[in-house]
């Protein structure tokens, strides 16, 4: 069983709510690890620590409260999140607000280039060819 | 030098200006006989909110411009590798683009943002970044000549800027989609995205120099109205959108300001 990573920000139960929140954006497939098989989540304080406190502290309130609601219910508020920058419908501002705090701290972390300490697979940037260095 | 140094607000008092931050979680006080802002558009004005100017200066947080940008992405048969040689290193002279009142810049969207940008969730994720090496990317960058926004304290703590899209944006975006989705095609691209999420690298306003504490938060020698103690030199003292990259500005901006600097010293 892989260890439950520890951060100075955020609660064991928010982690977990960020790990099933970042399954259903990055689920893996049969090339790429899903982002709880990736384990980047263990990397998770070098990005909230540049967080704007308040923000920081909505997270807080959102991973806890996304923590307690059903996968279903879950896949439906990320999915309304990437609708509502195609339509609008009531509360569309709030979900695209929404998915930009949580969209972007998933593909952050998955892309980051860093994985979990015990993970042995490549890491999707290997797998996407990305290689940028200075010649 | 103090480094890592984060600015919180300012008290300006008679002989001297103290900004009160933090530096390694510690609090932490800097002391000087003036002090010159240069956080930008996206730090300056919160600064000055969290000081207690929002009151006294009526144009504080107004005029905020940003140049809506969005990405474009098509799908090649060959493999382009946009993350390599030498970005920007293409430009177009056209100015029928510029009298449009838009731009494109051959930026790159490195994984994080493509996966963002255009991945969405699921499984629609991976078929985007299976091709990463096949995507050739384009950004439009809309002349932001609409009603300007405003940024201004959230309740709560942190900050809101209030920038809409409006109909003059719109239209520009629709015309230069059109001219990017033509680019593709002539480069025999098999898939084409546009992104709807506009973002900005641009922020701009906001502490604007002007003649009016009503309206705008820095006099014509580059002073906090009212606070002979207080510089502002960024991108925060625009009074509106130059329709370009603002980075040469803000250096003929700050030579300017230097100059009025060494005057009044």
């Amino acid at each position: 069983m892989r260890p439950e990573p520890s951060s100075a920000y955020l609660t064991g139960l928010q982690i977990r709510a960020l790990v099933r929140v970042g399954n259903i954006y990055l689920p893996g497939n049969a090339e790429f690890l899903s982002f709880e098989e990736l384990g980047c989540v263990e990397h998770v304080d070098g990005v909230v620590a540049h967080a704007d406190a308040a923000d920081l502290r909505m997270l807080r309130i959102l991973l806890t409260a996304l923590w307690f609601l059903p996968r279903s219910l879950l896949g439906k508020i990320v999915g309304l999140g990437l609708r509502a920058f195609h339509e609008d419908f009531p509360l569309a501002a709030t979900f695209r607000e929404l998915d930009y705090g949580l969209n972007g701290l998933v593909k952050t972390l998955y892309f980051s280039g860093r994985k979990g300490s015990t993970c042995p697979e490549p890491d999707p940037l290997e797998l996407m060819g990305y290689s940028p260095k200075v010649e | 030098m103090v480094t890592r140094f984060h600015a919180h607000d300012l008290e300006v008092r008679r002989d001297e200006v103290t900004v009160r931050g933090h530096r390694d979680g510690k609090g932490l006080e800097l002391h000087g006989r003036h002090v010159v802002l240069a956080a930008g558009a996206m730090g300056t004005p919160p600064l000055l909110f969290r000081s207690g100017y929002g009151k006294r200066i009526p144009g504080l947080g107004r005029h905020f411009t940003c140049h809506p940008q969005f990405m474009a992405c098509a799908r090649l048969d060959a493999v382009v590798d946009a993350h390599r040689g030498f970005f920007q290193s293409v430009g177009c002279s056209d100015s029928r683009f510029e009298e449009r009142g838009f731009k494109f810049e051959t930026n790159f969207m490195p994984p994080i943002i493509f996966s963002m940008l255009f991945g969405g969730a699921g499984g629609s994720v991976y078929d985007m970044i299976g091709d990463y090496r096949r995507m050739a990317c384009l950004e439009i960058s809309i002349r932001d000549d609409d009603e300007p926004g405003a940024i201004r304290p959230r309740h709560g703590g942190g900050t809101v800027i209030d920038r809409p899209l409006g109909a003059s944006h719109r239209d520009k975006l629709a015309d230069a989609t059109q001219v990017v989705h033509e680019c593709f095609v002539q480069m025999g691209a098999t898939d084409t995205w546009f992104c709807p999420r506009a973002f900005s690298v641009h922020p701009m306003g906001g502490c604007t120099l002007g003649s009016d504490p009503a309206d705008a938060a820095v006099d014509e020698s580059f002073h906090l109205f009212g606070e002979e103690r207080v510089y502002v030199c960024d991108s925060s003292t625009f009074p509106n959108a130059p329709g370009r990259n603002p980075s040469l500005t803000v250096m003929a901006l700050a030579l300017r300001a230097s100059e009025v600097m060494l005057r009044e010293a």
